[in-house]
């Protein structure tokens, strides 16, 4: 059987006690620490009621506290539910309850959550480390927040077994990390990739590298590297596909021999120029456990690039409308099978039912796949090539969002009458989300105020046209083409 | 022989236009605009910072990477003035 990430860390910790497993500008710490520092905390959260089956909330900025905070919440048997302190307090403590959290880790005290553990608590030191959690391959291992179509977070359960069988894939198959590799942590706590990618390096006794905190990480990335002698890293596909040309011969002068991508279509050139620097591409939603596919820039890579092929244990199906299997080179949507798969939407039967469906084509009887709502096409070589969505969810700098869930938020505001939001790639500044807005004018800074206390910043628009009416096409529906092409010359930022 | 500040502080202005889109929109914008306003995104600040960088063959020093170095054509002429040799050799 696939071992889990807390008995792969457990075994690193025994085997080389004296290796960094994370570092930062100002110190390490070696397997030995590392291991007893997150064992205090998960025997903490034990006597606190934490084990498997149940969910504990971590609300960190990316730093050495929340990986602690993150290994910890695994050690001790319950699924570790990232959410960013940024984001409204509203918002996560809907989620905190939804989920049914009983425990909160923080890195500082928040006025909103008056009985959470503190990461960094001096009284764990006085801990006495007793039997962790060992969860079993099904026991939920994280719990993910995306955005929701009909104006509520959906938060994504991904069981031990499907970032298990990713890692696995991940040391032995792509060799996305080894032993001697110095990982270096550049994604937001929040979402799935940033648990590839720290808990690859500490499941086979590599280090991970955390970058100081403040004002634009991504310009800093390369003295991060530098300065912390990262080998590898994973930079955004919105990024990368833009600034990779300048960016890869950079980091690989460096040292770094392996970019990881993803989070949103790969669209770049000069991918595979940065010898002996490799580019992997990674696809998944997060309901498939990070990355069940990955494609290896070479020199054949177009600037579309491929979405790869699917992992060990892992099946990648093109259906039509009807479930029937496309040939090779027809469209189609892609459904997700195998060991990667979510538990569900964590209180949600019903929406998880309606995406989660049997699988009629894997060995087993009673298994499962996904609809990814991405469509598809698999080439003569095995690779398949992402064409687009099936419904209007958009990627904002890799985050996924629900035009829905924004509409809704927008309808509440105090004036807003009817309201489109539309992703704008020409948008002044650069991609943005638009708000068409019909009703009674008011300030964007009221209206961005309002939508503050409810999404989470990347969902926020940055522009607001207000038109008379909101155009209607024949049918009756808005008229997402005409908005496309909407002047807003007028309309400042916020 | 020192290099005068007017070709740089142009070459910016035109960098920044085409990393942001803004007259296309339109937008005028002069020295001391405060780009971020303009909608200028932490993205867009990254793709123009190596665009700086690989136009002035420079390497912009950690410190000088805030958001107030981006903040407008005339800021990021200065950064760009002091990350250049001393020798003041030409681009």
């Amino acid at each position: 059987m696939t071992p889990t990430v807390c008995e792969l860390f457990e075994r690193q910790v025994r085997d080389r006690p004296d290796a960094v497993a994370v570092r930062t500008a100002d110190r390490s710490w070696t397997y030995a620490e590392f291991g007893d520092l997150t064992a205090r905390l998960a025997v903490r959260l034990r006597r606190g009621g934490a084990g498997p089956g149940s969910v504990v909330g971590l609300i960190a900025p990316r730093g050495p506290q929340a990986l602690t905070g993150i290994v910890a919440v695994l050690r001790s048997g319950a699924a570790c539910l990232p959410l960013d302190p940024a984001d409204p307090p509203l918002r996560n403590r809907e989620i905190l309850d939804d989920t049914g959290c009983d425990q909160v880790l923080v890195a500082s005290p928040a006025e909103w959550l008056p009985g959470a553990q503190l990461i960094d608590d001096p009284t764990l030191a006085d801990e006495e480390t007793g039997p962790l959690g060992a969860p079993s391959p099904l026991d939920l291992a994280y719990a993910i927040t995306t955005s929701g179509s009909t104006g509520r977070p959906k938060v994504v359960g991904v069981p031990h077994e499907g970032i298990a069988n990713l890692m696995r894939a991940s040391i032995e198959d792509l060799d996305l990390i080894r032993p001697d590799d110095v990982m270096l942590w550049t994604l937001p706590v929040t979402v799935d990739s940033t648990m590839h990618d720290v808990l690859m390096p500490l499941c086979c006794g590599g280090c991970v590298a955390v970058p100081d905190g403040g004002e634009l990480p991504a310009t800093r990335m390369l003295h991060a590297v530098r300065a912390l002698g990262a080998t590898a890293l994973e930079i955004p596909a919105a990024v990368l596909g833009p600034y990779g040309r300048s960016l890869l011969p950079r980091l690989a002068e460096a040292g770094v021999r392996l970019v990881i991508t993803g989070g949103s279509q790969l669209d770049g050139p000069g991918l595979a120029d940065a010898d002996p620097l490799v580019v992997y591409n990674g696809y998944g939603p997060t309901e498939t456990s990070v990355a069940p596919l990955w494609h290896r820039c070479d020199k054949s890579t177009p600037r579309w690039a491929p979405i790869g092929r699917p992992i060990r244990g892992t099946r990648a199906y093109v259906l039509d409308e009807e479930l029937n299997p496309v040939p090779d080179g027809a469209d189609g949507q892609l459904y997700i099978a195998g060991a990667g798969l979510a538990r569900g939407y964590l209180g949600l039967p019903g929406r998880t039912a309606a995406v989660f469906l049997p699988d009629p084509f894997g060995g087993a009887p009673g298994g499962r796949m996904y609809a990814t709502g991405d469509r598809v096409r698999r080439g003569a070589d095995g690779e398949y090539v992402f064409l687009g969505r099936v419904d209007d969810q958009i990627k904002i700098s890799g985050f996924r969002v629900e035009i829905g869930e924004v509409e809704h938020a927008l309808r509440e505001c105090p004036g807003v009458v009817d309201a489109a939001v539309l992703p704008r790639q020409d948008a002044p500044g650069g991609a943005a989300i638009v708000a068409f807005l019909a009703g009674t004018p008011c300030s964007d800074d009221e209206i961005a105020g309002h939508l503050r206390d409810r999404l989470p910043h990347h969902m926020v628009p940055r522009f607001y046209v207000w038109l008379d009416r909101l155009p209607l096409n024949r049918p009756g529906k808005i008229d997402r083409a005409a908005l496309a092409t909407i002047p807003f010359v007028n309309a400042p930022a916020t | 022989m020192t290099v005068s500040q007017e070709p740089v502080a142009e070459t910016v202005r035109l960098i920044v236009d085409k990393q942001l889109n803004l007259s296309a929109h339109g937008y005028e914008f002069g020295a001391d605009d405060d780009l971020w306003a303009l909608g200028m995104t932490s993205l867009t600040c990254m793709g123009l910072m190596l665009a700086v960088e690989d136009t002035f063959r420079i390497e912009l020093p950690e410190e000088a990477l805030k958001e107030g170095t981006f903040r407008t054509v005339g800021t990021i002429t200065a950064a760009v003035e002091a990350a250049r040799p001393a020798s003041g050799t030409k681009v």
